[in-house]
């Protein structure tokens, strides 16, 4: 009985009309995302890697392509005046609720992409990012000063945080290519790809896929046995040191003397 | 031109590496220091974090002192029995030193305290080797050589009062054998709490307190060192994971010519020269650690970890 009042054609077309209001995502344009690679090995001459993401919108959207790690709390050290004189780390500050990595890239000034709004609301940006972070000392209160920034700061040396607008190309199609310098400082792991189309400051279109980097061949072997069999791995680095010291010691063994 | 580094998670030129351990090295073949207090911050500077920077150091002394101490010993340089007391002392002091960083690490204070025995005790030794040379160097050769004899180090009063009066033959000196043992621990406990092998701070030990023959000085600070940093290198492996072997490869490969290089310029320069030349170093580190501690860093955030 149930089942047939719910198949009639008034019922059926009212809950099309409730998931279309509901639903966002079905007001959107359709956007694909592609990343190459999709796999970034580290190997022995690992200095980073160009990387491409490239897909399709609509036309006359703007792309902006953010690329981030899942958000963990990091914690780091923080210096500070000790005695009024020395500047000294003074403990540790823990940043919650923030990716390690942020890298972000737009068509167009980012501000002229996106409302503060819809920035907030998919973390577009380093002032959404702010408003999330919450940022608290490991023992006693936290102290003064503006550590979001000092944050910032630390994350762009590191080349692992960015904000580059305009280097996103988007065609008269609607097709839209980045290519970048993937940061080999970017620790191994999976990093999301997003990529949100918008239009008079509104999302259009969302669209995602991942990049995973990993370590492989020699390096992977080397991280493995230091993180596994850490007594082999600390011998094995006394005798090859001590090898290649007495090895070389006998090919000098002229040329040594007394001061 | 580029390898990446599996436990420092970063990607070095590996052309600047070899050349850091070949500047390194060659300090220590000349002056007979492990040179962990010059090559941390160089590898910290290129982007080494501070933990794997120290402990990698200290697997690329193990290659540098090895490879210089094998020539020493090949001429005769090496005095083992002193050696082996300051070994003994060096690792009681050096456990002591690891005990009272972990205490202030608890309380916050560790940091001040590293960073002011840094400054003291560099700026010490600096100064005193500084000035001492240079008077050294007015006076006439014989008198400079003069002080290294024998017959000098048997004058030194308290150390002929204490028991276990020992000769050592090959420094050509007699004192009691908790001297070596006493200051090695002193060494340990500094070297420990300043994250070095101790190098820099035994060999003004030997030349000075222990009134040692430069050329022995030298060789027999290599052999305390190298079994310190074998120490230090698989406590490092084994507790922290922190040293990157791949790194140390590359600065062993500098390192291990820099010392023979540096051990064979050692000859051709007289020891007042040499104590000049390193007294120049200290200081000049020394002066680099003020600014660092008084002027404010270009950023206020750091990994955890390191000095």
């Amino acid at each position: 009985m149930s089942r047939c009042k719910l198949l009639n054609p008034f019922s059926l077309l009212l809950a099309l009309a409730v998931l279309i209001a509901a639903s966002p995502a079905q007001s959107q344009a359709a956007v694909s995302c592609q990343t190459t690679p999709a796999l970034i090995p580290i190997t022995l001459g690992y200095h980073g890697l160009p990387v491409e993401i490239k897909g399709e919108s609509a036309p006359g959207d703007d792309v902006v392509v953010k690329i981030s790690t899942a958000p963990a709390d990091a914690h780091l050290k923080y210096k500070g005046k000790a005695g009024g004189i020395f500047w000294m780390k003074l403990g540790t500050l823990i940043f919650k609720n923030i990716p390690s990595t942020y890298l972000l890239s737009t068509s167009a000034p980012i501000d002229k992409v996106l409302t503060a709004d819809e920035r907030d609301q998919n973390s577009i940006g380093f002032d959404a990012l702010h408003k999330v972070v919450k940022i608290e000392a490991e023992h006693g209160d936290l102290p003064a000063g503006d550590w979001f920034t000092e944050f910032l700061n630390f994350k762009k040396h590191e080349q692992i945080y960015a904000v580059t607008e305009g280097n996103v190309q988007v065609d008269a199609k609607g097709g839209y290519r980045l290519t970048l310098d993937w940061p080999y400082q970017a620790q191994p792991g999976k990093y999301k790809v997003e990529v949100i189309t918008a239009r008079n400051g509104r999302v259009t279109g969302k669209a995602d896929s991942s990049v995973t980097v990993e370590m492989t061949g020699i390096v992977e072997k080397i991280s493995n046995l230091a993180t596994h069999n850490r007594a082999i791995y600390g011998i094995l680095a006394i005798v090859v040191a001590l090898a290649v010291g007495f090895a070389v010691g006998n090919i000098f063994k002229k040329g040594g003397g007394a001061h | 031109m580029y390898m990446y580094l599996p436990i420092a998670l970063t990607s070095v030129n590996y052309l600047l590496v070899i050349a850091l351990g070949l500047s390194v090295g060659l300090l220590s073949g000349l002056f007979g220091v492990g040179g962990g207090f010059l090559m941390t911050p160089l590898l910290m500077m290129i982007g080494i974090p501070p933990t794997i920077a120290a402990a990698t150091d200290a697997n690329q002394i193990v290659a540098a002192s090895a490879s210089g101490m094998f020539s020493h010993w090949r001429l005769g340089n090496v005095d083992y029995k002193m050696g082996i007391y300051l070994l003994l002392g060096g690792f009681l002091g050096g456990a002591a030193g690891v005990q009272a960083i972990k205490l202030l690490s608890a309380t916050g204070g560790a940091d001040f305290l590293i960073k002011m025995t840094y400054v003291v005790m560099l700026g010490l030794v600096g100064s005193f080797m500084f000035v001492e040379s240079l008077v050294a160097l007015k006076k006439n050769k014989g008198a400079a050589k003069k002080q290294t004899t024998a017959s000098d180090a048997k004058k030194g009063g308290l150390f002929s009062m204490l028991p276990m009066q020992t000769h050592f033959d090959k420094s050509g000196v007699t004192f009691s054998a908790l001297v070596p043992f006493v200051l090695g621990g002193f060494v340990g406990v500094l070297a420990a709490i300043m994250g070095v092998g101790g190098g820099f701070l035994m060999v003004p030990v030997m030349i000075y307190m222990l009134r040692m023959p430069m050329h022995v000085v030298v060789g027999t600070s290599l052999f305390q060192i190298l079994f310190t940093c074998i120490e230090v290198t698989f406590l490092q492996a084994y507790y922290n994971r922190t040293v990157d072997f791949l790194l140390a490869i590359l600065l062993l490969l500098g390192s291990v010519f820099g010392a023979q290089i540096g051990t064979m310029l050692g000859k051709k320069l007289h020891g007042d020269q040499l104590k000049i030349l390193l007294s120049i170093i200290v200081l000049a580190v020394t002066v680099k650690m003020v600014l660092d501690i008084v002027l404010q860093p270009a950023n206020l955030l750091s990994y955890a970890g390191g000095h």
